[in-house]
C-alpha cells in the first residue's frame, strides 16, 4: 500500500505502482485537470507538485510515490480562489484551446517559487512545455505579470 | 460553384447563409414550440424559467475562440449584457447552416447569419411588448436585455417577453445595427471558459466520464490498410482491469473510406478495461497477427516518384499566354525544385471520442470540428438515420484540421455498439503521430524569367504530390493547387499543373491545407527573381503587385490587389525594411492572399555557422471586420508559431509502410526558447470579415527562407530548415 497526501487529502494506493501517478490522479481521484499529452515526459501537461517541486507525472510511477505530497493544478490556489500565476493567465487572456495550460500553469507556478524576478531567458530554460496552439507570447507575458502580482501579494 | 474557388471560398456569403438559415430556422422554431420547451427565439437563443439568458455557440471550439466570437454577434444585435448572458456550446443541430470549423470560415460564412438572429429575436421581444403595451414599436428600444418605451419609464425584461415573442412569426428581414454603433463586437473579450480553463475545471473529451463505462485503446496495424487477422491475448488479460478485446475491420463497416472525404477507423484489435492505464498497458501486451497490403510505403521512394511525375503530362489548373515564348525574351531565369514533407497535427489533446449506443438512443462526445460529419458517417457505420445520432461537441485541446474527420467517433460507437456500454477511445501519442492524416508532401518545379526591368515575365510552376482529393475519394479535382493563387493573374504567361501521385500514407486537411505548401514556393521563386535581378524584394514585390486597385484574377473573381499591396507596405514598415543590419543577419518577406485575407509577413533572421537563431517575426494581415480583438491577435500569434515549427523542424517519414515518428522526442515542436520577437498589426477595417485562422502560417516558410537567404547566402528549398541549419 503506498500512502500519499493530494491536495492536502490523505489517499492511500493499491494498484499495479507502475501505474504512473498521472493516472492515478485522473482515474481513481478523478481530478482531470492534469493531463495526458504524451506519456514521456516530453511535453508537461501532466506537471504537478511533487513535495513543492515540479514534476511531469505521466513518468513518475506510483511506486515512487510513497510519502509524497502532491499539489495539482486543482490544489494550487490552496484556500484563496486564485493563485497569483492564475490571476495573471486570466489578465493575458493566455489560453487558446487551453489543454496544456494546467500544466503550464504548475511549471510557471514552480519557477516563481524559485526565482521571484525571472528573466526572458530564465523563462525560456526553465518553461519547457510544449503548447501546440502557440500561446508561449502570451505565457511568457503572464508569467512576468504574475511575479509583478505575487511581489504586490508578499 | 467556379473552378476557381477551393470548395471552401464563398463569394456570396451573406446572400446565401442568411437565406438559408431564415429557412432553417423557420422550422426549428416552429419545432421548439410544438415540443413545448422553454421560449426559444431562435435554435441559439434560449430564455430559461430563470430568466437568465443562454447564448448557443453553434461551432467547434477548438482553440480558436468562436466560443466566444459567434455568441458576441448574437449578443450585439439582440443588445444584451455580455455579463449578463452565458454560453453554452451548440449540440449538432440539422436545422442549423454552416455548423462545422474549418476553413477559417466560422466568422465569415456566420457573420451576418448571427446578426440576423440576434436582430430578429430583438425584434420579436420588442414586437412582444409593443402588443403588450398597445403602442407601436417604433415607439420602443431596447438596452442591455429590456425594451423601454422611449420617454416613459415603462421597462420590460426580455425574459418577461420572452414567451409571447416566441409565439410571433420570424421576421423575414431584420433591421441590423450600423458597424459604428457595435458596442460589443470590435472589442477583446476574455474566452468564455477561461476561469474554468486555468483552474483545471475545463472538461475536454478526454476527461469525460460516464457511469459504467468502458476505456478501450485500439492495438492498430503500424503499416496503412493493414487489417487483424487473429490476436493472442493470453498476457493482455493477465493486466488488472482488462475486460474483452474486440477485433475492429473497416472493410466490415463500409471499407478504408466510409463517405467521400471522410476516413473510416483504423483497422486493429481493442482491448477494453475499466481505466486508462489498464487499457494501454493491455494494448501493449496484446500480440496481433496482421495481413500487410501488398505495397508498403516509403516516404523517401515517394519523394523520388514525384520527380518521375513531373515528366507526365498533368492537369493543367491554369494555362495564360505562351510561358515558353515569354521565357526566352527574359534577362534573368530560375528553374528550381522544391520539396516539402509531410507534417503532422499533434493536437496536444490526443484523439478519443467517447460513444454511449444503447437501447434509448446513441450520443457521441466529440471533439469533433464537423458535427454534421460525425452524425452522418456513424450512422452510415452503425446502419441507422443521422437523425438517430446526438454529438454532443466538446471543446477539443487543438484540432488543425485533424478533427474534421469521424474516424475516431466511429470505432467508439462500434465498441459500445459491441458491448452494450459507453466506450471512451483514447489513442495514445504513438496511435496519433502514427495514424493522422498529414499534410501531403509534394514537389514543385518552377521556372521562372524577369527582364531586365524587374517585371517577371513567364512563370512555369507544375506540381507533383500525393493528392488529398484522391486519397479521401472526393469528386472533382485532385489538384493541390489553385487557379487563383498569388501570383496568378498577376503575370501574363503563366502555368499552373499539377501531377497526382497515389500513395497510402493517410493524408488530410492540415493547417492553411494547400497553402502551407505552395506559398512557400511562390514566395520563394519571387524572392529568388528579385535577387537574380538585382532588385530589393520589397521593391520588387511592389512592382509585382502594381497598382491597380482590382486584378482580374479570374472571370469571377476580382481580387482587391490594393490590399494587398497595403500589407507589403505595413510589412516593410513595422520591420524598418531598409535599415541597414549586421552581419550575418537577414531579412525576408513573404506575401499571401489565403482564406479570403490578405497577409505580409517579414522574418528577421541570425545565421552564425550552422547556427540559425530567429529573431523577429513581423505580420500584417488584413482579415476585414474583427470581432474579438484578442481573439484574433491569438490566431495570427498561434499560426505564426505552428508555421514556424513546421518550417523549423516538421518532418513525418514512412518506411516499410510504417511512420517512422512516434512521440515528441522525434517529431518535435518549437518550444518557448524559439519563439522570435512578433510584432502583430491586424489592419483596422469595416470590410466584411474573411478569414483569420489559418492565413498567418503559410508566410511563415518562405520569410524564414528568404532571410535565412538574405543573412547567409543558403538557399533553403527543401524543408524543414534543420535539414541544413541547426534550429
Amino acid at each position: 500500500m503506498i500512502k500519499l497526501t493530494v491536495n492536502g487529502a490523505p489517499r492511500e494506493f493499491t494498484g499495479d505502482d507502475e501505474m504512473p501517478l498521472l493516472w492515478y490522479l485522473r482515474d481513481e481521484l478523478k481530478l482531470k485537470g492534469t493531463k495526458f499529452g504524451c506519456g514521456i515526459g516530453q511535453c508537461g501537461a501532466c506537471t504537478v507538485h511533487f513535495n513543492g517541486e515540479a514534476r511531469r507525472s505521466c513518468v513518475t510511477p506510483m511506486r515512487a510515490v510513497g510519502n509524497a505530497d502532491i499539489i495539482t493544478i486543482e490544489g494550487l490556489a490552496g484556500r484563496a480562489r486564485l493563485h497569483p500565476v492564475q490571476r495573471a493567465w486570466i489578465e493575458e487572456n493566455v489560453p487558446q484551446c487551453g489543454y496544456c495550460q494546467a500544466g503550464q500553469i504548475m511549471a510557471a507556478a514552480d519557477l516563481l517559487r524559485r526565482n521571484q524576478q525571472p528573466t526572458d531567458d530564465d523563462i525560456n530554460t526553465n518553461i519547457t512545455n510544449l503548447c501546440r496552439c502557440g500561446a508561449y507570447y502570451r505565457i511568457r507575458k503572464a508569467i512576468h505579470r504574475a511575479a509583478e502580482l505575487s511581489r504586490a501579494d508578499a | 460553384m467556379a473552378a476557381h474557388l477551393c470548395r471552401r471560398e464563398f463569394l456570396t456569403l451573406a446572400a446565401t447563409s442568411s437565406a438559408g438559415l431564415l429557412l432553417g430556422w423557420g422550422a426549428a422554431h416552429a419545432r421548439a414550440q410544438v415540443a413545448g420547451a422553454a421560449p426559444v427565439l431562435h435554435p441559439l437563443i434560449h430564455v430559461g424559467t430563470d430568466g437568465k439568458i443562454t447564448l448557443f455557440a453553434q461551432n467547434p471550439e477548438m482553440g480558436q475562440g468562436v466560443k466566444t466570437s459567434l455568441p458576441m454577434i448574437l449578443a450585439e444585435e439582440l443588445d444584451v449584457d455580455w455579463r449578463a448572458i452565458r454560453v453554452t456550446q451548440c449540440d449538432w443541430d440539422p436545422a442549423l447552416e454552416n455548423q462545422f470549423s474549418g476553413g477559417s470560415l466560422s466568422i465569415r460564412l456566420n457573420f451576418t447569419a448571427m446578426r440576423m438572429a440576434g436582430a430578429s429575436a430583438r425584434e420579436m421581444l420588442m414586437q412582444a411588448a409593443a402588443e403588450r403595451w398597445k403602442v407601436p414599436v417604433s415607439a420602443l428600444a431596447t438596452t442591455a436585455g429590456r425594451v423601454i418605451q422611449r420617454g416613459t419609464s415603462r421597462a420590460l425584461d426580455f425574459a418577461e417577453l420572452a414567451d409571447a415573442a416566441a409565439a410571433l412569426p420570424v421576421p423575414g428581414k431584420p433591421a441590423l445595427k450600423a458597424v459604428a454603433d457595435f458596442r460589443l463586437i470590435g472589442r477583446s473579450m476574455p474566452d468564455v471558459d477561461l476561469t474554468r480553463i486555468v483552474s483545471g475545471q475545463q472538461l475536454y473529451s478526454l476527461d469525460l466520464e460516464l457511469p459504467g463505462m468502458l476505456y478501450a485503446v485500439v492495438k492498430r496495424c503500424p503499416v496503412s490498410d493493414g487489417q487483424p487477422l487473429s490476436f493472442d491475448g493470453l498476457d493482455a488479460e493477465k493486466v488488472a482491469g482488462v475486460v474483452d478485446f474486440k477485433m475492429l475491420r473497416n472493410g466490415d463497416f463500409g471499407g478504408r473510406i466510409i463517405l467521400p472525404n471522410s476516413p473510416n477507423f483504423v483497422s486493429g484489435v481493442a482491448v477494453l478495461a475499466e481505466h486508462s492505464w489498464a487499457a494501454m498497458a493491455g494494448a501493449r501486451l496484446l500480440r496481433v497477427d496482421w495481413q500487410l497490403p501488398d505495397t508498403l510505403d516509403d516516404s523517401a521512394q515517394l519523394m523520388n516518384s514525384y520527380d518521375d511525375a513531373l515528366t507526365e503530362r498533368g492537369e493543367v489548373v491554369r494555362s495564360d499566354g505562351d510561358v515558353e515564348t515569354a521565357m526566352r525574351a527574359a534577362a534573368f531565369r530560375v528553374d528550381e525544385i522544391f520539396r516539402l514533407p509531410f507534417l503532422a497535427h499533434v493536437t496536444m489533446e490526443p484523439m478519443n471520442c467517447t460513444a454511449d449506443v444503447g437501447s434509448d438512443g446513441i450520443v457521441i462526445w466529440a471533439p469533433t470540428q464537423n458535427p454534421e460529419q460525425t452524425a452522418v458517417a456513424v450512422a452510415r457505420a452503425l446502419g441507422v438515420a443521422p437523425q438517430e445520432i446526438t454529438v454532443k461537441v466538446m471543446r477539443s485541446g487543438g484540432a488543425f484540421g485533424r478533427r474534421f474527420y469521424a474516424d475516431f467517433a466511429i470505432e467508439a460507437a462500434i465498441l459500445s455498439q459491441q458491448v452494450q456500454r459507453p466506450v471512451k477511445v483514447l489513442w495514445t501519442r504513438e496511435d496519433d503521430i502514427g495514424h493522422d492524416y498529414f499534410r501531403p508532401s509534394s514537389l514543385h518545379r518552377v521556372k521562372a524569367g524577369v527582364d531586365e526591368n524587374g517585371k517577371i515575365v513567364a512563370w512555369h510552376h507544375k506540381v507533383a504530390s500525393h493528392s488529398r482529393a484522391t486519397y479521401l475519394e472526393r469528386d472533382g479535382s485532385p489538384a493541390e493547387i489553385g487557379n487563383y493563387e498569388f501570383p496568378a493573374g498577376f503575370i501574363k504567361d503563366l502555368h499552373f499543373e499539377y501531377v497526382p501521385v497515389p500513395a497510402r500514407i493517410p493524408v488530410g486537411q492540415w493547417r492553411a491545407v494547400e497553402h502551407s505548401a505552395n506559398v512557400f514556393v511562390f514566395a520563394s521563386v519571387i524572392d529568388e527573381l528579385a535577387r537574380k535581378a538585382g532588385a530589393d524584394p520589397v521593391s520588387f514585390l511592389r512592382q509585382l503587385i502594381g497598382n491597380r486597385k482590382y486584378v482580374r484574377v479570374l472571370e469571377d473573381f476580382q481580387f482587391d490587389a490594393s490590399r494587398l499591396l497595403h500589407v507589403v507596405e505595413e510589412a516593410a514598415r513595422l520591420s524598418d525594411w531598409t535599415r541597414p543590419l549586421e552581419e550575418g543577419r537577414g531579412r525576408g518577406i513573404a506575401a499571401s492572399y489565403n482564406q479570403g485575407s490578405w497577409v505580409a509577413e517579414v522574418a528577421e533572421v541570425s545565421v552564425a555557422g550552422r547556427q540559425l537563431t530567429v529573431e523577429r517575426m513581423v505580420a500584417v494581415i488584413d482579415c476585414g471586420l474583427i470581432v474579438n480583438p484578442a481573439g484574433a491577435r491569438a490566431q495570427v500569434e498561434g499560426a505564426i508559431i505552428e508555421g514556424l515549427s513546421a518550417a523549423l523542424m516538421g518532418d513525418i517519414t514512412v518506411k516499410d509502410g510504417s511512420v517512422q515518428q512516434g512521440n515528441f522526442h522525434d517529431y518535435p515542436i518549437c518550444r518557448m526558447h524559439h519563439v522570435p520577437s512578433l510584432e502583430i498589426q491586424l489592419i483596422d477595417s469595416d470590410a466584411e470579415p474573411r478569414g483569420l485562422g489559418e492565413p498567418s502560417l503559410p508566410p511563415v516558410a518562405p520569410a524564414l527562407c528568404n532571410a535565412i537567404f538574405d543573412a547567409s547566402g543558403l538557399r533553403v528549398r527543401e524543408l524543414p530548415i534543420s535539414r541544413y541549419l541547426s534550429v
